[in-house]
């Protein structure tokens, strides 16, 4: 057949357009017995199932099925006869005793299928009779047509994958959740890579472990790999693919983990970092880019060097493409979160529900572990809210997350350049407190609550995380706080415009009333009977006490604290409590206790008590404010005109007076015992019973008893609600 | 002339009521919501204008509409009385300070409804409003 051009041309045009691997497989054993001229001729085909080679194809003599079986060549033959790294054929000795079959290896002449940095396949040409010797011109020829050979598999492979490919990434592009992402991942994985195994883990970010998410074939009991651990946490650390020939080898003590008990354990392993490149992250004020590691994609064979340069190609390829969408996919749950918080954020009409629902929706929807809300006042910003730090701890950071805002402190910075921030780990003005709270460990991000309308910043909010695992604040989280936090500043900022008005319509009410009346006596006052004038005045000076009582609301609400609303210095005088204070606001108040239908003959008291508590030096408007507090709470939250009843009473101790308040409204809840004196906070069934109010009255009243020494207490929390004055017999001294 | 006046504080609104009266006109006043429909449901019960208080509780009328916390009853108040009684003429008499209340309330037809805020009107000047409005020459 050599002396045959034609033939030989036929042969060759043959193999070119062979439109298989098995075809090509066979063209190429059937060239190699005409060009080398040998009587017979066999390939042995990489078997990724196996650790070896199977009798692929067979020019001479055509192998029978139990025969190609019986002719499997291991890895371990192969490598000892030295075919897998000999750049040049191998004649394999004359005394050679090695048969695979009918395959009598002595005096072959061997050459590898070499590409993608593996040996694929091993073509043998064999003698007519052992011993035998090739001359020059067969081993060129043999060399020649394996080289080419290995040309032709490794274009047909290429060509053949990367169109599969592009259907699997179109089909994986498409995937709107993460199931089917893996659904498809692994089977595109499975299809187009020679392995008996596919898992896909995931990077998570609260402890850094590569969590077990899917695999083909499925395992029920999935482990989590702690960070760096196993290949597979080794491509996530270094952020690069490994694609390992044999992990039992001395390269690799220990390294393989088994995932599979049912099956064999793995010698090849490809694993590919997924990771989304150029992700934009946040850096102080500005922004750069980083990779952003979502896990790690791995494949497994039982097969030594399974995995080719073109299977690591195609695996990295299919990372590439599954890191946007895992972010698109990751990034939609969010929004849902987001438009869940926004609705949740748009019913509340109470500031602490709000600041609840926005900082839990913080840190639902973007998994901080630390949420934090300051409020500009005056010229300080002050922790007002935390999540993420106990009890203790909790209640000590609101203490002293205090700032002047003309300080370098970035709270105050974020507040005067309205700007998002995401300060070094080693930021000076954070230091202070960071260490002593623990929260030094976090990268935080400071955002401003910008009002727009006023273009006035009304507070910050500060979300972090652990920086262990998560070094980096990415900007598209950054981008979803930024819409929550504006809800959050739109709620605030209704709940304050809606608090104005309710308390200026509280004012106007009493107002509107006093001017009313003024307006009959200035032009009728001659047509009244002394009963008509005598009631009108009774009703304007109880509207002068109320109008008293709202303007330190108002105040507030405006902008000025509690404290600064209040800090006038005591005015000091001798009082008798009950004479001068108690009885005026009884008959203060007694107009408006027969409006709302109740009895005013049930507010009651002890002469013994009105006896026992002597004349004392206290400011008499700011006691007179805590009692008025305490009066109208009492006749706002009564239950009804038959259970309506006020009880006064009195205690003396050796330094000071107790005044005792009971009223049989519809009381407190358990446990809201120190939270009723917080700032804005009104108890749901006070909300739920449409009783106006601003949920300030009980702060601004506790802070007036403390600037005397003394303090508001509450006792019991109902049937009768109880509260406690307690008032120093000589200020200035603790009670 | 006969009145409706719904608001939640007659006391407050005792200068203005007995202003009324003592002009000659017949008030009948109601504190709550539910009692103030009822009456209007009846038939027989005419009134030359309602006066109508926006802030007032939501009563059981409108417990599940969404009134503010009864900071917005009146507008659902007001609402039904249309519809019920088309040519009814109502006066909303108020001391909600959100301007947008008045220019909503501006929209209707000036020849059956009247916006006022109760700070700037005084007893005298009520009765004077009152009585043009009714008489027609009010827009």
């Amino acid at each position: 057949m050599r002396g045959r051009p034609d033939l030989q041309l036929e042969q060759f045009l043959s193999l070119i357009s062979a439109d298989s691997t098995e075809s090509i497989l066979h063209e190429l054993v059937r060239c190699t017995c005409a060009w080398v001229s040998a009587g017979r001729c066999a390939l042995w085909w990489l078997d990724t199932n196996r650790v070896g080679f199977r009798l692929a194809s067979a020019g001479g003599v055509e192998p029978k099925p139990a025969e190609v079986d019986a002719a499997f060549l291991s890895y371990a033959t192969a490598a000892e006869l030295g075919l897998l790294t000999a750049e040049e054929p191998v004649e394999l000795p004359a005394d050679c005793a090695y048969r695979l079959h009918g395959f009598d290896m002595a005096s072959a002449l061997a050459a590898r299928i070499h590409y993608e940095d593996r040996t694929a396949g091993i073509l043998v040409v064999f003698p007519d009779a052992p011993p035998h010797s090739w001359p020059d011109d067969a081993r060129r020829r043999l060399r020649t047509i394996s080289r080419h050979g290995a040309v032709l598999c490794r274009n047909f492979e290429r060509r053949e994958r990367l169109t599969r490919l592009v259907g699997f990434l179109q089909e994986m592009s498409y995937a709107t959740a993460d199931y089917r992402l893996y659904e498809a991942v692994l089977g595109a994985g499975r299809a187009l890579i020679a392995c008996d195994r596919a898992v896909i883990r995931r990077v998570n970010p609260r402890n850094g472990h590569l969590d077990y998410v899917s695999s083909r074939p499925n395992v029920a009991d999935g482990f989590p790999l702690g960070p760096g651990e196993g290949v597979t946490g080794l491509a996530l650390l270094d952020r690069r693919t490994y694609r390992i020939g044999d992990v039992t080898a001395d390269d690799w003590p220990g390294i393989y983990r088994q995932l599979w008990p049912n099956l064999p354990a793995a010698r090849s392993e490809l694993a590919v970092p997924i990771l989304l490149r150029n992700a934009r992250v946040h850096v102080g004020t500005s922004k750069a880019t980083v990779d952003k590691p979502f896990g790690v994609l791995n494949f497994e064979s039982p097969t030594v060097s399974a995995f080719s340069k073109l299977d690591e190609e195609c695996a990295e390829i299919i990372a590439q493409r599954m890191a946007p969408v895992m972010e698109r996919i990751e990034f939609d749950k969010k929004l849902l979160r987001l438009r869940q918080a926004a609705q949740a954020l748009a019913t509340k009409r109470d500031w602490d529900s709000i600041v609840d629902t926005l900082l839990n929706g913080i840190r639902e929807s973007l998994g901080y572990e630390f949420v934090s809300l300051s409020i500009v006042e005056d010229s300080h910003i002050r922790c007002v809210r935390v999540i993420g730090l106990d009890g203790a701890d909790r209640d000590e950071f609101r203490k002293r997350a205090v700032h002047d805002l003309d300080s370098e402190h970035v709270q105050a910075q974020v507040v005067r350049h309205q700007r998002t921030e995401v300060p070094p780990p080693d930021e000076p003005s954070l230091n202070e407190i960071t260490a002593r709270f623990r929260l030094d460990r976090l990268i935080r991000v400071f955002v401003p609550m910008v009002v727009h309308s006023r273009n006035e910043v009304i507070g910050t909010i500060s979300a972090g995380y652990d920086r262990t695992y998560r070094e980096h604040i990415y900007q598209r989280d950054v981008q979803i706080l930024k819409v929550l936090v504006a809800f959050g500043t739109n709620a605030m900022e209704a709940w304050r415009r809606g608090t104005i008005d309710r308390v200026s319509h509280e004012m106007n009410a009493p107002l509107t009333a006093v001017r009313g009346n003024l307006s009959r006596l200035l032009r009728k006052r001659k047509l009244l009977t002394e009963d008509q004038i005598e009631r009108a005045l009774e009703d304007m000076e109880t509207d002068t006490e109320v109008l008293y009582f709202q303007m330190q609301q108002l105040e507030y609400v405006l902008g000025v604290s509690v404290t600064e609303a209040i800090k006038q210095p005591l005015r000091i005088q001798p009082v008798l409590l009950f004479g001068d204070i108690i009885f005026k606001t009884i008959s203060q108040l007694k107009p408006l206790v027969i409006e709302r239908g109740l009895d005013p003959r049930k507010i009651v008291y002890e002469l013994d008590d009105v006896y026992k508590v002597k004349r004392m030096n206290v400011d008499k408007g700011k006691i007179s404010q805590v009692v008025f507090n305490l009066f109208m709470n009492a006749v706002k939250y009564a239950e009804s005109p038959e259970t309506f009843q006020i009880r006064i009473g009195a205690a003396e101790r050796r330094r000071e007076y107790v005044i005792k308040f009971c009223d049989w409204g519809i009381g407190i809840p358990e446990g809201l015992g120190e939270k009723i004196f917080q700032e804005r906070f009104r108890a749901r069934e006070a909300r739920e019973k449409n009783i106006m109010g601003s949920g300030l009255g009980l702060t601004i009243s506790r802070q007036l008893m403390r600037e005397h020494g003394g303090d508001l207490v509450l006792k019991k929390y109902s049937k009768p609600t109880e509260f406690h004055m307690i008032i120093p017999k000589h200020v200035g001294e603790a009670p | 002339m006969r009145i409706m006046f719904i608001d939640d504080e007659p006391r407050r609104m005792k200068p203005y009521v007995n202003e009324l009266e003592e002009a000659g006109h017949e008030v009948l006043f109601r504190d709550d919501i539910d009692s103030a429909l009822k009456t209007l449901r009846e038939p027989s019960e005419q009134f030359d204008l309602v006066v109508v208080d926006i802030s007032v509780p939501a009563g059981l009328e409108y417990r599940y509409e969404d009134t503010d916390n009864g900071s917005r009853t009146g507008i659902a108040l007001y609402d039904t009385i249309r519809r019920e009684r088309p040519g009814q003429k109502v006066m909303v008499f108020t001391n909600v300070p959100d301007s947008r209340l008045a220019e909503q309330f501006a929209k209707e037809d000036g020849r059956i409804c009247l916006f006022a805020r109760k700070p700037d009107i005084l007893p005298f000047q009520l009765v004077e409003m009152v009585e043009e409005f009714v008489s027609g020459g009010m827009k």
